[in-house]
């Protein structure tokens, strides 16, 4: 039996690809790495992986590809890292230099697959998205409508006094 | 996990479609003032954010760590929003505005000072002081909020001004007293500007004293050495003259000025060995922030042997003392030559409402090392020694918290300096209570060949167990109104009683 280092596993996107990578890079995904240890024979049978699209399960693989070698995150040090870190890697940034749907994909699919240092890095790219910015400038940025009447404006403007600039 | 969508493509991801657990994840990453404009963006994220209790708390303690010493669960939206608001006013450049905000400004930060996490936890960490710590290095907040007593009136630079109300300066010389740094004369920015070395100058006129001789110790010096300070009132001590115990603050800070000022030449004149006291800015001003020095092995020196008899009976009453009293504690006193505090207080009359002129005539300082044991507890509210039949006669219907026991302690004080001063070797007693403020206030006698003769009040600033200490006056113990009286502190070092610290002598130069 080959060593688990140069193993293969086969996943199949939601729209029905397959796709063979390493194992190791495939157990950056905790939910992989539990479905793998419950089956038993990794590489023979093909893991789903319903909610994930082709094209966003091979831009998820390329981040688990540079990051295989990261040390297995701890239940334990996990918060007390994401309390630490604000800024992200240089690689990461540019990895996430994606349009905004293909960011959000990756987000879900992160969360789906249960990868806490991408969804990490992506709850912090959007989160950087939306520091400094105006009431205004949100709704651009993520085209979202202004959907308050005019004295509903007036009202949470007040509210929000706190957050003024003195 | 794996909750988010029901169906296997996710036709348009997009914020607003994501799940709130997936929003939790991205809004504790933001400044908390950020929140204000997505609330402001549209209904969806107002509705998520606002009452949001969880999101509130994360940031908030991602920000400014997990306050401790909580009666009950804060409404951690409101207090997330005083925090921001607290830190827009910190980072304003406009004065006026800091100015306005001074009685909000003391509030939040008494609030933040009393709530901190205490330094002993593991990682030594504690957001809450380093935050107020980076903010407080602003030369623009550091006058608006700590140099806004009335001692600024006359004392400071032009940009230190009194606040409006006696209120407001009170709470301004609390501030300083909890800053715990002597604010002497910090030249404004300009000032500093003006300060640059003009090479037409000799180095001694590019000083500070030299640019600003009106120093503000001269002028916190002139208010601890008048004696019509010193009144039954304010029992003496650095209380309100209307008998109700409430603390004078302002006097509290011209003591802490005063005393740092001796302190600091002590220090410099030392060659290195009396390290400096009240050196760290918010240092020891939250409760329970006294951390016993570690035992230091070593010789032990003969006990006294009055000391041992009362540990031995006092053993179970340390457990029940709140107060951390046994232990050893290094106090510092200053006195002026009585010559000079006879002149300066009586050889002019002035009118009762007229300051005192500033003076710097050198004082005398004196360390002091006590060793305290406590001696008998008493129930809350117990009068003085003989009297406790009639109670303390304060009135303690506005008290909130927890009501605390009158401690009473015994114990000895030597002189670090030179032996023979005949009032630095004494005994010593005292008593520890609370005051209807809920402020921690000390008493203590000092007694010589059995004859109580000095006197002293204080309260502890930072509260109970703070490692700051206590603060106060020193006077005759028959309220002699000719004096002599001064200034005095004491800050407690170490648990131990028996176990002298060669490290902390350094009087072998006196």
């Amino acid at each position: 039996m080959a060593s688990e280092g140069e193993q293969t596993v086969k996943l199949v996107s939601s729209d029905n690809v397959e796709i063979v990578t390493e194992r190791k890079v495939a157990e950056r995904s905790m939910l992989i790495k539990n479905m793998i240890e419950d089956l038993g024979a990794p590489g023979e049978e093909p893991i789903p992986i319903m909610n994930v699209s082709e094209a966003v399960l091979r831009k998820v693989l390329e981040w688990c590809t540079h990051h295989k070698n990261d040390p297995a995150p701890s239940q334990d040090d996990d918060a007390d890292s994401r309390k630490k870190t604000t800024d992200i890697e240089d690689w990461d940034q540019k990895f996430m230099q994606v349009d905004q749907e293909m960011l959000f994909e990756i987000i879900l699919a992160a969360n789906y697959m249960d990868i806490k240092a991408l969804l990490d890095v992506g709850c912090k790219t959007v989160a950087n998205m939306i520091k400094g910015k105006s009431p205004e400038e949100i709704r651009k940025t993520f085209n979202i409508q202004n959907d308050f009447t005019p004295e509903e404006e007036d009202q949470i403007r007040r509210e929000n006094e706190w957050a003024e600039d003195r | 996990m794996g909750d988010i969508v029901d169906s296997p493509a996710n036709p348009m991801a997009s914020l607003l479609e994501l799940s709130h657990e997936l929003l939790h994840c991205i809004f504790t990453e933001i400044e908390p003032a950020d929140l204000s404009a997505l609330t402001q963006s549209c209904r969806a994220l107002h509705s998520y954010v606002r009452g949001n209790r969880l999101l509130h708390k994360d940031l908030y303690i991602r920000k400014y760590g997990e306050p401790t010493t909580l009666a009950s669960e804060p409404d951690w939206e409101d207090a997330l929003h005083r925090l921001v608001k607290l830190e827009k006013i910190f980072d304003t450049e406009d004065r006026r505005v800091k100015k306005d905000e001074l009685a909000f400004v003391s509030e939040e930060v008494n609030r933040l000072v009393k709530t901190a996490s205490t330094p002993h936890n593991e990682r030594n960490e504690n957001n809450n002081v380093d935050w107020l710590r980076y903010w407080f290095q602003n030369t623009d907040n550091i006058d608006s909020f700590l140099c806004a007593s009335s001692l600024f009136a006359r004392a400071g630079n032009e940009l230190q001004l009194p606040a409006d109300t006696e209120e407001l300066r009170q709470a301004s010389a609390k501030l300083h007293c909890l800053y715990g740094v002597p604010i002497d004369v910090v030249p404004s920015r300009t000032f500093f500007s003006l300060l640059q070395p003009d090479p037409s100058l000799s180095p001694s006129l590019c000083t500070r004293s030299h640019a600003r001789p009106l120093l503000t110790h001269t002028y916190a010096r002139s208010k601890v050495y008048d004696l019509r300070e010193y009144t039954d009132n304010s029992l003496w001590g650095p209380f309100m003259n209307d008998g109700s115990q409430r603390v004078d603050w302002e006097k509290v800070e011209a003591v802490m000025i005063v005393l740092g000022f001796n302190l600091r030449k002590f220090t410099d004149r030392s060659d290195g060995r009396f390290p400096m006291v009240w050196k760290d800015t918010w240092n020891g001003a939250t409760p329970n922030s006294y951390k016993s020095l570690p035992r230091i092995s070593g010789a032990t020196r003969e006990v006294d042997e009055e000391i041992n008899k009362i540990r031995e009976m006092a053993l179970s009453l340390d457990a029940q003392d709140p107060y951390g009293i046994s232990g050893s504690w290094m106090r510092v006193v200053c006195f002026l030559d009585y010559n000079d505090l006879y002149a300066f207080n009586f050889s002019e009359r002035i009118p009762d409402e007229q300051l005192r002129e500033p003076i710097d005539t050198e004082e005398a300082i004196r360390l002091i090392r006590i060793k305290l044991q406590v001696t008998r507890i008493d129930p809350p509210g117990s009068g003085d020694e003989g009297e406790e039949e009639d109670g303390d006669g304060m009135d303690w219907r506005n008290f909130t918290g927890e009501r605390l026991p009158v401690v009473r302690f015994r114990g000895t004080s030597r002189s670090l300096h030179a032996s023979w001063d005949p009032n630095a070797n004494s005994r010593i007693r005292g008593t520890v209570r609370q005051t209807p403020e809920g402020e921690i206030r000390w008493t203590t006698f000092s007694i010589f060949h059995g004859e109580e003769r000095w006197r002293s009040e204080g309260i502890q600033v930072g509260g109970l167990k703070s490692a700051r200490g206590v603060l106060g006056n020193w006077f005759d113990k028959d309220y002699d109104l000719h004096g002599p009286a001064g200034p005095t502190a004491f800050w407690k070092e170490s648990d131990e009683l028996d176990e002298e610290k060669t490290s902390s002598t350094p009087m072998a130069f006196f």
